[in-house]
């Protein structure tokens, strides 16, 4: 791979073909991914989307003992205050029009050394912005004398808010300069642990499965997120690597295996029964743990059986999936675990390597529809009016449009899905939501269409073309 | 006098002789008794030495570092008689963003009220080399200028450039941007010089207005730190700046340009080589005289 004497990671459509727009059907996604990799498109018309920085900031903020210099005019901080805003302290460089002539480094010298002051973090990461990005700002200089000064990581993060059209090419950027800039150059010790390669889950998510694996004598550690400085050095001593969600853990699974031998498992999100037996089965198999998982996997089959009887309450529902690819595609099998109809799968991007999650349910619903792209409220208002779902189901910014539309909404977003707790979990809230839908019948009563009836009229597909070159 | 201020930009590649030439328009201008501004829009700042003596001026960028008030007299220096020097100023190399410092640099001279206050005749902007961002076409850009010329030799880069520069004022003109007075054809020195830039005017459909050739004199009033118009008035040169001034000054009849493409512009650069060979070789053709 040898990325990692890179700058910086590549962007997602180069690295693994992805793409952030794309509309059809299970069927059709099949047919074009078995070709080559998938055709760019663009949009269009297009609304608003996290880009690159927003999604590295989702890591960073969550690193105990880490502190966050965003180096940018001050509004480019404000991806640090999604959901609950960032348990980390952090500043911005605050770049005025001056700066952006002259250079911002002396700037962001002052914003380090004041951080440092103020909160003695154990490692600072400068997070780039679309203004530096143009500018050149010498970061790295900056960062090399510093780390010098403070004796402490200084950890240069190059997003740019351009350079991809997907979101999540943040992640890879961001786990790039944690291995380069924060991890021990090599290992000391060879530990037993496992590493629970989290990038976007939630704390719970992961204490849930960490859980999982101590109840059969597996140790393992969260990284990056929800991870210390102090501790990060286990993550170069681990035994394996293991992904909670693969596309978003590729790039580090990849880079861990490069700088430090650690194997790295790409396995399916352990969402569902399905989901979460094949993960852990995969993981049993490799540590040399295959009984115990059988023993675990029944003992929990057995807890949710009860689970499965329960479900007539919403049996049948007919279920619109908007969540990272990985878990949406793994959400399938738990719908058909608890009973439910996927109807409409959105996610914020699709590459080929989907093309096996996709598999398993295209022969059931070759004409699933399936929608990539991050954000986009008028695509999915479009789908949603043409499929009309009885449940909206999503892990993220609260999808307003739906509700207005009067389809109750469960958001997941703090509720821990993975692993088998996370069956039992997506089963009550669903119970929850169906018990209650005054708030979407509320919303939807007199709410006004933004969007104009001769646009809903259009296919769903009518602002995504592939590129002519 | 009482009319309205002429605001004309200077363009060309690196080198080429721009800031000699703007300043010695200047003085002629400024001799022949209009009032004169000159703003050096290059970081290098360096514009205006030969028009007041070579002292560090301090630049509009400067002024802005500290964050207080900022008068024109912090920024402006008087130069030969009366030229008002203004110099952008910018980051020093390697750091920033001089486009942008150029477009701040304009805006703060507005903010200022520097053409109110000062009531020039002639406004002359010096602009670094090559159209390189859209930070360096501001002064071509939303009508801040009326005209401009760009100032080459008969090296291919230079053509180049100046190609680069139309296809700038080709774009900004329509929408109100300044259209081209012409080319002021400097430091000459071959004997196809002269042939070849008419040639290149009239496929792009402008015209030369001056021919500088190489010479002695401006090498030696640089080395003086003044003009032509200064350190030797009696001289040609002198008098072929005092007629390029008069021209720019009274310029009623700017163009749009139509630059060529990148690939008609090699293929007429291939055909002067030929040309120039021949030459070399004393061949003789009918329409090959140059």
């Amino acid at each position: 791979m040898a990325f990692l004497r890179q700058k910086t990671a590549p962007v997602r459509e180069k690295r693994a073909g992805t793409v952030g727009a794309w509309t059809g059907n299970a069927a059709g996604f099949l047919k074009e991914s078995g070709l080559e990799n998938l055709e760019q498109r663009i949009r269009t018309f297009a609304q608003d989307a996290p880009s690159d920085i927003d999604y590295a900031l989702d890591i960073l903020r969550t690193i105990e003992g880490l502190a966050v210099v965003v180096h940018g005019p001050a509004g480019c901080a404000a991806g640090l205050h999604r959901a609950w805003g960032p348990s980390v302290p952090w500043a911005v460089t605050n770049l005025n029009e001056r700066d952006s002539i002259m250079g911002g480094d002396a700037k962001l010298r002052a914003a380090i050394l004041e951080i440092h002051k103020a909160h003695s973090p154990r490692a600072v990461a400068v997070v780039s912005t679309p203004v530096v990005a143009i500018n050149n700002d010498d970061i790295d200089t900056v960062a090399e004398e510093l780390r010098e000064e403070l004796s402490i990581a200084i950890i240069p993060v190059y997003t740019d808010g351009f350079r991809s059209k997907v979101g999540a090419t943040g992640q890879d950027v961001a786990s790039h300069a944690l291995v380069k800039h924060l991890l021990p150059l090599r290992r000391r010790e060879q530990g037993t642990h496992v590493n629970l390669l989290s990038v976007a889950e939630s704390r719970a998510d992961v204490e849930s499965l960490r859980g999982l694996l101590a109840s059969i004598g597996i140790e393992s550690f969260a990284f990056p997120r929800h991870s210390s400085i102090s501790d990060a050095h286990r993550a170069v001593e681990a035994v394996l690597s293991v992904p909670l969600d693969p596309d978003a853990s590729e790039y580090l699974g990849k880079s861990l295996e490069e700088a430090f031998g650690i194997p790295y498992s790409s396995i399916p999100s352990p969402v569902g029964l399905l989901g979460t037996t094949r993960w852990l089965t995969t993981l049993g198999e490799v540590l040399g743990k295959v009984r115990e998982v059988d023993e675990l996997v029944d003992r929990e089959t057995r807890k949710l059986s009860g689970l499965f009887g329960a479900s007539e309450s919403y049996r049948g529902t007919k279920v619109f999936v908007n969540l990272p690819a990985s878990q949406a595609f793994a959400f399938w099998h738990l719908a058909q675990e608890l009973g439910l109809e996927v109807v409409g799968i959105k996610v914020p991007s699709i590459a080929k390597s989907h093309a096996a999650a996709v598999a398993e349910f295209a022969r059931q619903a070759p004409e699933l529809p399936i929608l990539a792209g991050d954000g986009q409220a008028f695509e999915e208002v479009n789908v949603l009016g043409k499929i009309r779902p009885d449940l909206y189901i999503t892990a993220g910014p609260p999808p307003v449009h739906a509700l207005r539309s009067g389809i109750p909404v469960l958001n997941l977003e703090n509720v821990a899905i993975l692993g088998f707790a996370g069956l039992e979990r997506v089963a009550r809230g669903i119970e929850r939501v169906l018990g209650n839908t005054a708030l979407s019948r509320f919303l939807a009563e007199g709410a006004e269409e933004p969007y104009e009836a001769n646009w809903l009229k259009k296919s769903v597909h009518w602002y995504i073309k592939q590129e002519v070159k | 006098m009482t009319r309205k201020a002429q605001h004309i930009a200077i363009y060309g590649k690196g080198g080429i002789g721009k800031s000699t030439t703007t300043s010695n328009i200047a003085a002629a201008l400024a001799e022949a008794g209009y009032r004169v501004v000159q703003i050096g829009c290059d970081p290098k700042s360096d514009s205006t030495n030969t028009l007041r003596g070579g002292n560090y001026l301090n630049t509009v960028l400067d002024s802005t570092r500290d964050g207080g008030k900022v008068t024109l007299d912090d920024i402006s220096a008087v130069g030969f008689k009366g030229i008002l020097c203004v110099e952008a100023g910018g980051p020093v190399p390697g750091v920033g963003c001089a486009g942008r410092g150029i477009n701040a640099a304009v805006s703060l001279l507005h903010d200022l009220h520097l053409f109110e206050e000062f009531k020039p005749d002639v406004v002359l902007y010096d602009v670094l080399g090559d159209v390189v961002c859209g930070g360096f076409a501001v002064p071509i850009r939303e009508g801040l200028t009326d005209r401009v010329y760009v100032v080459s030799s008969s090296d291919f880069m230079a053509i180049y450039a100046a190609n680069n520069l139309f296809k700038a004022v080709n774009k900004y003109a329509p929408s109100g941007g300044a259209k081209l007075g012409g080319i002021i054809a400097n430091g000459l020195s071959a004997s196809y010089s002269r042939a070849l830039i008419d040639d290149f005017a009239t496929q792009t459909g402008t015209r030369a207005i001056q021919y500088i050739p190489r010479s002695l004199t401006v090498s030696q009033s640089e080395l003086y730190g003044q003009t032509v118009i200064e350190a030797a008035p009696d001289s040609p040169h002198a008098d072929l700046y005092r007629a390029l001034a008069k021209t720019v000054a009274e310029d009623t009849d700017p163009v749009i340009p139509k630059p060529l493409s990148v690939n008609d512009l090699r293929q007429w650069a291939r055909n002067w080589g030929d040309q120039i060979l021949q030459e070399a070789d004393g061949v003789v053709t009918p329409q090959g005289a140059i």
